[in-house]
């Protein structure tokens, strides 16, 4: 398989994965699929050296939280030009539920937000989500149970009130 | 189940009905391949200042022949920068219905700093050339976020509209504008695009109708999806300009101001247009 058809097979098995994670980081498909365009293009010209390394979803993982992060970091992205957009769901999924949980998702401070999805979306262990971000396990940790505890503040009211006991850490 | 548990099936669930756009492969390759051309254009441009930096040095130390006649910085309006870009006059062939100069009153329109004139209202009854944030790149690359998704270039007739975006740039700091970089779907097949720099000083313009696109800039745009049963989700244009092309100067380095512009036209008439910012230039730092 040529470097070219590697890279095509890779992107069309893993794209549509990248895309939610990007809407859930971003709250807004726009915006996610700006950064989606951007990691891909980043892994394409990175592809020699990538596809030797055994982790290539980390590293596209980690351009996608990147460039969320470090849109967040430019003062000037911090201004809201534009109201974010709905994101578009499969047929069936409740709108209203969707409505509630994408904002309590844009209610948790940048940081809480990505350790929910490492952890809890894309399954790393505690290690591996502190590594991928740069912070320390205690950190995940509480980021992790006060991002649940904020959530579960948010939701209880939509989904009823077996969301508002203490609980998962 | 816990709660804490309850939770997260619930943003799992949602994570997994988001519905992705169902972009094809060959956006994302073809993307790549503009990106790796641009950066290898970067190096071979750097390559080639280094050396004729080296060679201009030499030639200073070691004397010249008067008579030898130096390369002129803007080459005679007939100079070909490349097989299919063309140097021509009058400055800006006409899209249907161009409306001429941008702006009138440039001269008196203050320089903001980029934090506080990035962001742009939304004044443009069509979404797709409302300016929302403008961005420039020292690499250098120019990023437009438009309001909304524009429409596929292959979708739209340019006998009956075509669409344009594009920034304009004060190199010296006079507030006059020296040289415009654009996009449009002006070109005489649905889906290409007329790419093009202009010296407004010199009266020149280097232009690419049509593929292979690079010269005199590259782009990506999300209405160059090829897929006309897909819709883009992207509402960011980037143009990336080397700044040494041939026949039509535009220097973008520090102290260099820009403000960014985009206009739709129908039949030729009736431009909407928006600016970004609405009466100022951005300085480029």
């Amino acid at each position: 398989m040529t470097d070219e058809a590697a890279f095509s097979a890779y992107v069309a098995a893993r794209r549509p994965q990248l895309f939610r994670t990007a809407c859930l980081l971003c709250g807004d498909p726009h915006r996610a699929e700006d950064v989606v365009q951007d990691a891909l293009v980043r892994l394409y010209g990175a592809w020699d050296r990538v596809a030797k390394i055994d982790n290539i979803d980390g590293y596209v993982r980690r351009i996608v939280v990147n460039a969320d992060y470090s849109d967040r970091r430019r003062p000037w992205r911090r201004e809201s030009a534009t109201e974010p957009r709905d994101v578009p769901l499969d047929p069936g999924f409740p709108v209203e539920d969707a409505d509630t949980i994408r904002a309590a998702l844009r209610a948790l401070p940048p940081g809480q937000r990505r350790v929910i999805v490492l952890r809890h979306i894309w399954n790393l262990t505690i290690e591996e989500t502190a590594a991928e971000l740069g912070i320390s396990t205690g950190t995940v940790k509480s980021q992790s149970a006060d991002a649940l505890a904020t959530l579960r503040k948010s939701l209880a009211p939509a989904f009823g009130t077996a969301l508002g006991k203490e609980g998962d850490r | 189940m816990t709660d804490g548990l309850d939770i997260l099936t619930r943003l799992v669930d949602y994570h997994d009905h988001i519905a992705p756009p169902t972009v094809p492969v060959a956006d994302d390759v073809r993307r790549g391949r503009r990106r790796v051309r641009r950066n290898r254009g970067i190096v071979t441009g750097g390559v080639a200042l280094g050396v004729a930096g080296v060679v201009l040095t030499a030639s200073l130390i070691t004397g010249g022949d008067r008579d030898t006649h130096p390369e002129p910085a803007i080459p005679s309006p007939t100079a070909t920068a490349t097989d299919t870009a063309t140097v021509s006059t009058p400055p800006i062939p006409p899209a249907p219905g161009w409306a001429g100069a941008l702006r009138t009153d440039q001269a008196s329109l203050p320089v903001l700093s980029e934090r506080t004139g990035r962001v742009d209202g939304a004044d443009a009854a069509v979404g797709w050339i409302d300016i929302r944030r403008v961005y420039a790149y020292a690499r250098p690359e120019y990023r437009l976020v438009l309001q909304d998704p524009p429409p596929l270039a292959s979708s739209l007739d340019p006998t009956r509209r075509v669409m344009e975006h594009g920034v304009v740039v004060d190199s010296d700091g006079d507030r006059v504008a020296d040289c415009r970089i654009g996009i449009s779907t002006d070109a005489p097949t649905p889906g290409d695009f007329r790419v093009w720099v202009t010296d407004l000083r010199a009266g020149t313009t280097v232009e690419q109708i049509g593929p292979p696109y690079g010269i005199p800039i590259d782009f990506f745009h999300p209405a160059e999806r090829e897929d006309p049963t897909v819709e883009s989700m992207s509402r960011t244009i980037s143009l990336f300009f080397l700044g040494a092309t041939p026949g039509a100067r535009c220097e973008l380095g520090t102290g260099a101001s820009f403000y960014a512009y985009a206009v739709v036209m129908d039949r030729g008439r009736d431009p909407e247009w928006d600016f970004a910012p609405d009466a100022a230039w951005l300085r480029i730092s």
